[in-house]
């Protein structure tokens, strides 16, 4: 299942479903401009209906929804941590207080939209790069990537990097393996003397053996008459129909845009 | 003689100080089926990077195809000698198969549709074509192996050195590697293969190169490995073959055999003999 799911990843399911056979450049260009169109918004309603208009999108796709789960669980960290701070920390009329000896806090109403803000743009463009990245595939994605200018050599070391992943996590379970085969048990936690000071080695043999095997690679590079990064890929101009497709995508942030500026207008028109 | 590869005295020093080649010298006719053999460190990895110019000699002289092996021939060695790394992990990179068969004649410069005939043909030799939009890191081992061959074969390259490509292969992946082999040197490319493998040099090769601490210790036919003397101070082992006629002095044969082909016919020889000898004794 999981090797599947890898296989998926990297090489792509070309015509899964009209998203996944969508031109990748365009759909990429497309779901890049939503992005930035997206994250321009400023009130929570639209933000809501682009992340709505995304899943919908997801669902068309049929991507898997545990994934997809796994996916944002990984960000959480990250955004979350900000967005539980922002309340606390942002000037403006508290709308709850704590006081404990030295201690106050509040929570700001400002703090509290600026939160909900930013963890609705962040949920917006992890959105939009999961449909991108699981409905391309990697392959594909970079192709397009290269084919829109990115430079060939940052491109390069994303590519071998995910090449590289695996061969690198082989070499560690083998590694692992081999220090259980002479009855290495692992402590219960990380704090343990012993396992810390194994995984510290564990690291250090992985360091050694990437960088020799780097040194490897590079020589076969050269071998086969390398001489520095690869130029633009080569693509058939996209159809008509990706373009369609393409721009559908990128109106529906800009028709949130013209709801947001005319929102008094509408409603005026409304009554 | 036309040579393929021409060596005198050449030194190689790495920079921690480990002298891998120490005044080596051979020469490799064209066309022919090299066994490289030797010790682990004897240099033989080292040798074959000279071969394209990835080193460049330090001491001593490289000649190849009737090319001096220096900074300003090495790129176009590169394409005339084709070397398949022992870990295809490190010679197989790109995103796919094809792309990676690609990788070479790109560099070369060729046009978009010759890389791609190029790319066909070799993916075809290797019996890799229905793989060509595979990850690698999808493929097995012998698979990844094919690949990497297949990446050295699209650049047409007149000598193909190999460093231990028989290494972690399967039986039937070893076979598969010796038809493919065979294939190639039919065509007439020059077939270097390093190698600790006695067996598989015994039956492949037509010329036998043997090394140790960086220099020749003996070269010629494969009749060299069936001396114990030789393969001992060689850190080798006899063939297999050769080991089974030691333990049978009392066969008083007058060489020994080698491969499987040489025993056969020895024993049948043999078997006729006493057979003969028999219906003598009777009549």
């Amino acid at each position: 299942m999981e090797d599947l799911w890898l296989r998926e990843q990297v090489e792509g399911h070309p015509g899964a479903s009209p998203l996944h056979r969508m031109e990748p450049r365009v759909k990429t260009a497309a779901l890049a401009g939503f992005v930035i169109l997206a994250t321009l918004l400023s009130s929570r309603t639209s933000l809501i209906l682009a992340a709505i208009f995304l899943l919908l999108l997801s669902r068309a796709a049929r991507l898997s929804l545990s994934h997809l789960v796994f996916r944002l669980l990984g960000a959480l960290p990250f955004v979350g941590l900000v967005c539980l701070l922002l309340p606390f920390v942002t000037p403006g009329e508290a709308i709850w207080r704590w006081t404990g000896g030295f201690v106050s806090l509040a929570v700001s109403r400002e703090g509290l939209d600026r939160a909900s803000l930013l963890g609705l743009r962040v949920l917006v463009a992890l959105l939009a790069l999961n449909l991108l990245v699981a409905t391309t595939g990697a392959v594909r994605l970079f192709k397009a990537l290269s084919s829109l200018g990115v430079p060939g050599i940052f491109l390069q070391l994303i590519e071998l990097t995910i090449r590289y992943i695996f061969v690198m996590a082989e070499e560690l379970g083998r590694m692992r393996q081999a220090r259980a085969a002479r009855g290495f048990v692992p402590g219960r936690h990380l704090f343990c003397r012993r396992t810390f000071s194994d995984l510290g080695q564990m690291v250090g043999a992985l360091f050694v053996r990437s960088w020799l095997r780097g040194e490897r690679i590079y020589l076969a590079m050269l071998a086969r008459g390398y001489a520095g990064a690869p130029g633009k890929a080569l693509l058939p101009p996209p159809g008509s129909r990706d373009l369609a497709w393409g721009a559908v995508i990128v109106s529906i942030p800009l028709c949130l845009h013209l709801l947001e500026a005319g929102r008094e207008a509408w409603i005026l028109l409304w009554k | 003689m036309d040579l393929a590869v021409e060596v005198e005295g050449l030194h190689y020093t790495y920079r921690d100080g480990t002298e891998a080649l120490r005044g080596l010298s051979l020469s490799i006719p064209r066309g022919s089926r090299v066994a490289i053999m030797g010790p682990n460190g004897a240099g033989k990895s080292t040798f074959l990077l000279h071969l394209n110019g990835l080193y460049l000699p330090q001491k001593g002289r490289v000649q190849v195809l009737g090319r001096e092996v220096n900074a300003r021939t090495a790129r176009e060695l590169r394409s005339l000698v084709g070397l398949v790394f022992q870990d295809p992990d490190d010679q197989v990179f790109s995103p796919t198969v094809y792309e990676d068969v690609a990788f070479g004649p790109l560099n070369m410069g060729l046009p978009p549709e010759e890389v791609a005939g190029r790319v066909k043909e070799a993916l075809l030799a290797v019996g890799m074509w229905d793989h060509r939009e595979r990850h690698p890191s999808r493929l097995s081992y012998g698979q990844k192996k094919r690949v990497a061959i297949a990446g050295v074969l699209a650049m047409g390259p007149e000598i193909i050195a190999l460093d231990e490509p028989m290494a972690y292969l399967d039986p039937q992946g070893k076979e598969a590697l010796l038809e493919i082999l065979g294939r190639l040197h039919a065509r007439g490319v020059t077939i270097l293969v390093a190698t600790h493998d006695v067996d598989m040099a015994a039956a492949w090769a037509d010329h036998v190169i043997i090394m140790k601490e960086g220099r020749v210790l003996a070269r010629g036919e494969p009749s060299l490995l069936a001396r114990e003397d030789l393969v001992r101070e060689a850190g080798l082992g006899l063939p297999l073959v050769t080991r089974i006629f030691c333990a049978l002095p009392e066969l008083e044969l007058p060489f020994l055999p080698y491969t499987c082909e040489q025993a056969v016919r020895v024993l049948r020889e043999k078997l006729l003999a006493d057979k003969n000898a028999g219906h003598a004794g009777i009549g």
